[in-house]
């Protein structure tokens, strides 16, 4: 029986897949038969969710430092004998990493000519505003933000934006899109975003389908 | 003699020579924005499966080739030439259609031509997926198979009166993937991409009118995100942990005595110990008074809303 001193316990395991079939027939009857407590397995489902988006940030985050670090460092297999490790200049991974940017690169310029704008679809740093028990302010949240890059835009550049993320119009693509960066505007409510030169844009969080020029907060 | 587990930093380093020899030697005709673009796609998603799949028996080149190659597909789906895109999509279908009927084959739909359209759905809402720019973070197959499994019980709950069926949507599953070359895992089937437009839930206006109000799981979303950042930090960490204990914990079925017997007592002491709570009670007692703040946080909300 369902009670109010077990009912976390078991839904924690009925979301995590971890209950027997008369389990789970238990808590789909509860939930028919107990608003509250169907609002209570929605909130813990709805928590999880966020908790494992977190994560997955997280896991994206950790790739791209890897790859803006260049992914040379060797890795140390613990205690014990270690494996001889050859000069950097000699590693196959970077020949192979020199000749697929070689022959990638005159792929894509061969691709600029013949098609029309380049886009890229990433995610960038966001840094959400964070706010205390109380509704003062508290550590931002650190977590990623849909942006893409494409190069149908004028030198100095244009941007558009909706509830599923940020439209970047350049004349080129960035080499480095992790390092454009986003957090909340705590004045006007919208987005402050600095490129890799540190240079900071405030952007309106929706541009309702219409372009905007990027210009840099003096 | 003793393995460990390599960290998740030493497990990318470990791949990431695979990925871009399997990128170099096979996909050398990609633009070079997209192999970048690939290479971040690929070695994320390797990582997120590690994570988030259970009883891994996997060969990690083997893998990670796999994994390449499923994105290279992907990225040809929605973004290659109308030529690439028809014929990555058909490659995508003939490699999965076979294990996605497989999977809908446990469903009893009313009639084989509506099992077929939820199969053909299930593709559809991949494919829409794909160019909407979602990534894709798992095996191709796990995916597809988790849309389909979210359009049969869709189907089943249009086809049912039984009020209960319509709440299985929440429950995780697991699927097994077996295979020759790559290895073994366990991947859950949550419904993180796949749930309901909207759901219904209780609330009591302003003016002592009680009822239901219909939101949408979006919306539900934020405004929980946004109660959630009001908790203090140490509050938050107590829900984390506690969903952190429960995700990964060795995945077999117990009854709901056991639930309450084995689990509740012993993951509470290991997160208050955690969480620098002297005791096991104290970390309880703050997560249910956390748990009824974000309720009635949410709560509020719901008021504002049915005004």
């Amino acid at each position: 029986m369902i009670t109010d001193q077990n009912k976390w316990a078991i839904i924690d395991a009925y979301l995590a897949g971890q209950l027997d079939e008369s389990g789970r027939q238990a808590v789909r009857q509860k939930m028919t038969d107990d608003a509250d407590f169907r609002a209570d397995v929605l909130m813990q489902s709805a928590l999880n969710q966020q908790f494992d988006r977190e994560q997955t940030s997280k896991d994206y985050d950790l790739v791209d430092r890897l790859i803006s670090e260049g992914l040379t460092t060797p890795v140390s297999s613990g205690p014990g004998r270690s494996r001889p490790v050859r000069p950097w200049w000699q590693q196959t991974w970077l020949r192979a990493v020199a000749t697929l940017l070689l022959v990638a690169g005159l792929g894509w310029l061969g691709f600029r000519y013949l098609s029309g704008p380049d886009t890229l679809s990433t995610q960038i740093p966001y840094a959400q505003r964070g706010f205390g028990v109380d509704g003062t302010p508290a550590p931002d949240k650190l977590t990623t933000f849909p942006v893409t890059f494409s190069t149908d835009g004028p030198a100095s550049g244009e941007y558009s934006s909706d509830p599923d993320g940020l439209h970047l119009h350049l004349t080129e693509l960035p080499a480095s899109e992790a390092r454009w960066q986003l957090r909340d505007d705590p004045q006007q409510g919208g987005f402050l975003l600095t490129d890799p030169q540190g240079r900071t844009y405030r952007l309106d969080r929706d541009t309702y389908g219409g372009r905007k020029p990027l210009v840099p907060i003096k | 003699m003793s393995t460990s587990v390599p960290s998740d930093e030493a497990f990318v380093r470990q791949i990431a020579p695979v990925v871009t020899k399997t990128l170099a030697n096979e996909f050398a005709d990609l633009p070079g924005q997209a192999a970048a673009a690939i290479l971040r796609q690929t070695l994320a998603t390797c990582l997120i499966i590690r994570r988030k799949a259970t009883k891994q028996r996997l060969n990690p080149s083997l893998f990670a080739r796999r994994v390449t190659r499923e994105q290279v597909l992907s990225w040809l789906a929605a973004d290659g030439s109308p030529a690439q895109q028809t014929s990555a999509m058909s490659r995508i279908m003939a490699e999965n259609r076979e294990a996605v009927a497989r999977y809908l084959a446990q469903f009893r739909f009313r009639t084989t031509d509506v099992a077929d359209e939820v199969l053909n759905d299930s593709f559809a809402a991949f494919f829409t997926n794909l160019a909407d720019r979602k990534p894709v973070e798992a095996l191709l197959s796990t995916c597809l198979i988790s849309i389909a499994r979210f359009k049969a019980l869709h189907q089943l709950r249009q086809e049912r009166t039984d009020p209960v069926e319509q709440t299985n949507w929440l429950e995780t599953t697991f699927l097994t993937v077996d295979e020759a070359d790559m290895g073994t895992m366990t991947w859950p089937l949550t419904t993180a991409d796949d749930e309901p437009i909207s759901i219904d839930l209780p609330v009591t206006t302003t003016d002592g009118r009680s009822g239901t109000i219909q939101i949408e799981v979006s919306r539900f979303r934020t405004w929980l995100a946004d109660c959630f950042s009001r908790l203090g930090a140490a509050r938050q960490l107590l829900f984390r942990l506690r969903y952190k204990y429960w995700s990964e914990q060795e995945l077999k079925t117990m009854s709901m005595d056991e639930v309450q017997a084995v689990f509740d007592d012993l993951d509470m002491t290991e997160i208050a110990a955690r969480a620098g709570y002297t005791n096991a009670h104290t970390a309880s007692v703050r997560l249910n008074e956390s748990r009824s703040r974000l309720r009635d946080c949410l709560t509020e909300k719901m008021k504002n809303a049915a005004l």
